[in-house]
């Protein structure tokens, strides 16, 4: 009796170990790739406009998350968000949502990254 | 008489029909004793589920904490990270302080794991060539999101006290989620950049910009 209700308690938890390792690893692959193609755009070395789909290929070629969502913010760092003199650099906010194959057939986990970086470049002094 | 020729003869016994009433009462002996047998196998399975289930689900808590905790203290070095390099891009030790609270928190906005952020920014070394350093750090979001959000308000919740200043009141009631909840910290530097002048000296301000 204790096996038949042990059994499937301790594999559950097993499966859930090694699911929270195999999200972790997804989730910090991702979060490299964003932060790199990120700082790329932030220092001008690829169009922010184009930010989004060079995600997308880079995290289908070395990652196995799916249905890949990007979502681009771009603030230019105008007067209106508060900043105290106004010349404050923009900023571009990347948010990546996904999700990962599951160990369990059929199933998937969600992983989901949130960055922002700094645009570069020469500011008139106000 | 040793016990697999009593095993023997009660086998026999049972297998001639004329032994079958003499047996009646051999019968009902085992049967009880198998019977309190299986009384005291039960109770052992009830005993060993009761220490055994709740060990299994202080395993499981632990496993999601120890997942938002890894994931909350990548969250906090990313967003010291960005808000070291914005605070660098500024001009003066004011603008980098708010420059670098604002990208911690839109970096931290959208993370679930994290709960309470905090930003400090040190700018005593603020000059070209200098550096900035951001120090962010916030908590693992609770296994219960209600005791995060009673936290903040400083209510009750299941009749423990909460600390309304300090969300950590809430898991110090335990010391394994107390463990398990300390703070990430995450602290990154960066160099500012040697060519921006805290002030214009001797140029126009338009000059310097461009």
């Amino acid at each position: 009796m204790s096996a038949v209700l042990l059994l499937p308690l301790v594999l559950v938890l097993c499966t859930m170990g090694l699911q929270a390792a195999l999200w972790n690893h997804a989730t910090a692959s991702s979060r490299t790739i964003v932060r790199q193609e990120l700082l790329r755009a932030a220092h001008g070395a690829i169009p922010v406009g184009e930010l989004g789909d060079v995600l997308i290929r880079r995290l289908e070629q070395q990652t196995d998350i799916g249905a890949i969502h990007v979502d681009i913010r771009v603030d230019d760092g105008a007067v209106s968000d508060g900043d105290a003199s106004g010349t404050s650099p923009g900023h571009v906010t990347v948010d990546v949502s996904g999700s990962v194959p599951g160990l369990v057939p059929l199933t998937r986990a969600p992983v989901r990254v949130v960055e922002a970086a700094p645009i570069e470049g020469w500011r008139p002094w106000p | 008489m040793a016990l697999t020729e009593r095993f023997i003869d009660y086998v026999v016994r049972l297998t001639d029909p004329g032994d079958r009433a003499q047996c009646g009462a051999m019968l009902n002996r085992r049967a009880g004793w198998r019977r309190w047998r299986s009384d005291d196998a039960g109770a052992a399975e009830v005993a060993a589920m009761v220490v055994l289930a709740p060990v299994i689900v202080a395993v499981a808590i632990v496993i999601i904490a120890v997942g938002r905790g890894v994931d909350a203290g990548a969250t906090v070095r990313s967003a010291a990270f960005a808000a070291a390099q914005s605070a660098a891009l500024e001009r003066t030790p004011a603008d980098a302080v708010h420059a670098a609270e604002r990208m911690a928190h839109i970096t931290l906005a959208g993370n679930p794991s994290c709960s309470a952020p905090s930003v400090a920014v040190d700018v005593l070394d603020f000059r070209p060539g200098g550096s900035v350093t951001v120090v962010v750090s916030c908590l693992p979001r609770p296994i219960t999101s209600e005791a995060a959000v009673a936290g903040v308000d400083g209510t009750r919740v299941e009749g423990m006290r909460v600390d309304g200043a300090h969300p950590r009141g809430v898991v110090h009631e335990s010391g394994l989620v107390d463990a398990l909840g300390s703070p990430r910290v995450g602290v990154a530097t960066a160099v500012v950049d040697r060519f921006r002048y805290a002030e214009p000296v001797g140029v126009s301000p338009q000059v310097v910009g461009q």
